[in-house]
């Protein structure tokens, strides 16, 4: 997992590392997506990405279950190849 | 699970928002992370909540605004880089507290890119005893008048 804030600062290792790797999986909380933005407000590549609130209702909550992580976990994996 | 809805200026927000760099490179990243979100279960939502940092400098409506309304903004970098307090003061906000967890508890940066070939896995990188030392800074500074 890469560091968001970071490419958004700029920071020159962060922004190497996006453009060395083999694919970038982005991974958006909601509609805003915010991490795709920085991506390509850095002008690096995104080879996938994704809005979970697609599949998961936004709630303000901690509420969190692990098997709504599971589920986000295994789309990832299976639609971006990994 | 609770309701959803968009938040708009004079819904009541959260009274404290944490900003955390969420690092997830490096050991330090990734306790402010979870140091965060235990903060949050130990206080609730109302009290505290943790800010999406990315749509700071994207100018988000609504996370800018609960970030305005916040009595105390306060942000929590695993090292030196900062990135979360620099984020925080580009886009004008006085911050109450920044805490860095290599200045603050001492942690010493790991980046888990030395974790190939060796297949140790992410948990092996993270001390709960680092996340608590966190946690506690991160709800003093909340607390305190």
């Amino acid at each position: 997992m890469c560091c968001t804030t970071a490419v958004a600062a700029g920071s020159k290792p962060h922004l190497e590392i996006a453009e060395k790797t083999k694919k970038n999986i982005v991974i958006n909380g909601c509609g805003n997506r915010c991490a795709s933005k920085v991506l390509e407000k850095a002008g690096k590549r995104i080879d996938y990405e994704i809005d979970i609130s697609k599949y998961l209702q936004k709630v303000p909550t901690l509420d969190i279950y692990q098997a709504d992580v599971k589920k986000i976990a295994e789309i990832v994996i299976d639609e971006a190849k990994l | 699970m609770a309701e959803g809805g968009e938040w708009r200026e004079g819904i009541p927000t959260h009274e404290n928002i944490i900003f955390s760099c969420f690092g997830g490179l490096s050991n330090t990243g990734i306790t402010s992370a979870l140091a965060c979100l235990e903060v949050v279960k130990e206080l609730g939502l109302e009290k505290v909540a943790v800010g999406c940092l990315p749509s700071v400098p994207l100018g988000v409506k609504p996370v800018l605004g609960k970030s305005k309304a916040a009595k105390k903004i306060i942000t929590v970098d695993g090292c030196p880089f900062e990135c979360a307090r620099k984020t925080i003061e580009a886009a004008g906000f006085k911050i109450a507290k920044s805490i860095v967890l290599a200045r603050d508890i001492g942690m010493k940066k790991v980046t888990l890119h030395t974790d190939i070939g060796k297949g140790l896995g992410l948990e092996n990188y993270i001390s709960q005893e680092d996340v608590k030392k966190a946690k506690e800074l991160i709800i003093k500074a909340i607390l305190e008048k």
